[in-house]
């Protein structure tokens, strides 16, 4: 196993829903996978092929009825919610179609977010926050409210705050579902930027245009990764 | 994230969310000024009271038969047990005790008051002149108090002389028991309840003693009145009184046929009615707080599921279930800590124009108002302590599909 260079290494994943009275959903079912540091990936797949729970699954958000997964090597699959959740803090940053910003929180409060959430001392929180608004093109916005921004504010103020973490791994499920073309397209460039900068973005798409701009397609269908 | 984190995290929903956070917190405002309200208040009664005993006499001891209504009323029947009353010989015994200023024996009894062809029913106290106004401060509004050589002649309380259809004046004739007296003198009013001195009627002892013949057994006496000098110390020369009369009367502490009354005893004795009432009054108002604490709770289970997504999302970005929980925790006190504060405002308010307004005596004890402030803040943590677990709970997953 050459661990060095992979970020997750998923073996015969299988992830069953039950549904009641005996009834079952399987929504994964066997899938191998490997993603390298550095790497831009989408996924690609029609509704309800899987593509969110596989990017949940990658994600350590959620965790498998069967098979392996490894993170930087490390075999996480039968850890703890606590853990999960602590590697998601420091490992992952999540960008949803949803955007799913706080409301209550100035953009720049839920930049900072993530780092409220770190345990011990994480320095420099505010000054970072503010510092990474200003990159993704909303230095003048950083006390306004979510419902006082436009979508592709939003996702920009999400974006950001995927970032605040350092996260060696950046996942975002259909980030520009909820946007225009032209607000979709700023957003993909964005994250493409953030690619060429060194970080590995995986990213769920329906958009065979947005799967142009990234090294590598993994197609999903029935919950299955068909072979290229 | 750290305490003051989260308060700043909850403070920013909670302000997002005003009229509802106020709705929320209304019950435990409303619980926790009554509370310190009512507690105000009845302290501030005690604290009357306490002067009202100041004014009574800080050394003034009174003695009088255990049952000390009746005792000189119902000597009808033939048969008067000598248990349960005072006798001179009592008087002499006590008169020994070296701290005694001054000392008067009292004949009482309740008696028909005729004037005018007006009867009413009033208090009669046989005392010795010159003696027993040493142990009361006795003020005169017209007239003259009884003096030493005085008899057939009566001083009248307030109360009394202004009790009939005509106010009685000096000088004018009354009846009691059928038998003349001349009013030499009305007194002030004391308005003081523990010396009831405005409607009783005064008249010399051996007056008294000759009237209640009927009544009495040979050297009965009803009361003993005496002050003690400065310096004295007063619970013990009670001691001393009591256990000399405990010997006389051959009774223990058990059987004990007379009541030893100084300041400290009408004090216990007040303290206790009054914190049976303050006792009462808070669990009246902690049903309120009772129901201010439901109130809590519903809006919080209301909040999580409003903000499941939310909490999904914190989650995602790491938010531990013990993060979660915590979160929800301090906002829950921190409704129950406003309610508190709001509460503790608006008694204050209210006791400070009671104060203006009615003259009342109010006492804000730190005690209370530290305890109900400390009380809503719990209150707020035990209501949200549910409402927090279910929060933790939630599946991240489930709750981000959630639309
Ligand atoms: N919590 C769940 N309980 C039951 N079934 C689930 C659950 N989550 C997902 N599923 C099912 O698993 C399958 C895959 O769902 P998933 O959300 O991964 O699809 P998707 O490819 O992301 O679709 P879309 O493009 O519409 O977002 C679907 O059939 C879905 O109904
Ligand atoms: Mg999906």
């Amino acid at each position: 196993m050459s661990a060095g260079n992979e970020i997750i290494r998923l073996d015969k994943i299988r992830k069953i829903y039950p549904m009641g009275k005996g009834v079952t959903v399987e929504a994964l079912r066997g899938v191998d996978l490997v993603i390298k540091n550095g790497e831009f990936v989408s996924i690609l797949g029609p509704s309800g092929s899987g593509k969110s729970t596989l990017l949940h699954m990658i994600g350590i958000l959620d965790s498998p009825t069967s098979g392996t997964r490894y993170v930087d090597g490390i075999e996480t699959s039968r850890m703890s919610e606590d853990e999960q959740a602590r590697i998601r803090g420091l490992k992952i940053g999540f960008i949803f179609q949803t955007f799913n910003l706080i409301p209550s929180l100035t953009a720049l409060e839920n930049v900072e977010l993530p780092l409220m959430l770190c345990r011990g001392s994480c320095p420099g929180r505010r000054g970072k926050a503010a510092a990474l608004l200003k990159q993704v093109g909303l230095g003048e916005r950083l006390n306004h409210h979510p419902n006082e921004l436009s979508g592709g504010q939003r996702q920009r103020v999400a974006i950001a705050r995927a970032l605040v973490n350092e996260p060696e791994l950046i996942l975002a499920d259909e980030p520009t579902g909820n946007l225009d073309s032209k607000t979709g397209h700023e957003i993909l460039t964005l994250l493409k930027t953030l690619h060429d900068q060194g970080r590995t973005v995986v990213i769920i798409t329906h958009d065979q245009y947005i799967t142009k701009m990234t090294d590598r397609v993994i197609r999903i269908k029935d919950g299955m990764i068909e072979k290229v | 994230m750290n305490l003051g984190e989260m308060a700043y995290y909850s403070t920013d929903y909670l302000q997002h969310h005003k009229l509802r956070t106020f709705l929320t917190i209304l019950g435990i405002v409303v619980g926790i000024s009554s509370v310190i309200l009512l507690v105000g208040l009845v302290q501030g009664l005690k604290v009357d009271i306490l002067k009202q005993l100041e004014d009574f006499g800080p050394r003034t001891i009174i003695i009088s038969p255990a049952s000390a209504t009746g005792s000189a009323g119902s000597g009808m029947s033939s048969f008067v047990p000598t248990k349960g009353k005072l006798f001179e010989k009592d008087y002499e015994r006590i008169k020994r005790l070296p701290d005694i200023q001054s000392i008067t024996k009292i004949i009482s009894s309740q008696a028909t008051l005729t004037f005018k062809n007006e009867s009413i029913s009033g208090s009669v106290y046989g005392i010795e002149a010159g003696l027993f106004d040493d142990t009361v401060p006795v003020e005169v509004d017209s007239g003259r108090f009884l003096e030493t050589s005085d008899r057939g002649i009566a001083g009248l309380g307030h109360d009394i002389a202004t009790g009939f259809e005509t106010d009685v004046q000096t000088q004018s004739s009354i009846y009691i028991s059928e038998k003349k007296f001349k009013v030499i003198g009305v007194l002030k009013p004391t308005g003081n309840s523990f010396a009831p001195m405005d409607s009783v009627v005064f008249i010399p002892f051996d007056d008294a003693r000759s009237l209640f013949n009927n009544s009495l057994v040979e050297g009965e006496i009803s009361a003993i009145r005496l002050t003690l000098k400065e310096g004295s110390d007063v619970d013990a020369d009670a001691e001393w009184i009591t256990d000399q009369l405990m010997a006389s009367h051959r009774v223990t502490n058990d059987t004990k046929d007379f009541t030893v009354i100084t300041p400290k005893f009408i004090n216990d004795r007040f303290t206790t009615v009054m914190d049976l009432l303050t006792l009462f009054l808070s669990a009246i108002a902690s049903i309120s707080l009772i129901v201010g604490g439901i109130g809590i709770m519903n809006t919080m289970f209301m909040s999580v599921l409003e903000r499941r997504r939310e909490i999904g999302t914190m989650k995602a970005i790491g938010a531990t279930t013990e993060q979660i929980r915590n979160l929800f925790i301090v906002e829950s006190g921190m409704l129950g800590f406003a309610g508190g504060a709001i509460g503790l405002l608006t008694a204050v308010g209210i006791g400070y124009a009671l104060i203006f307004l009615f003259n009342l005596t109010f006492v804000f004890d730190p005690l209370v108002i530290g305890g109900s402030i400390a009380f809503s803040i719990t209150l707020g943590l035990v209501s949200g302590t549910k409402p927090a677990i279910d929060a933790a709970k939630i599946d991240p997953i489930e709750a981000l599909r959630y639309e």
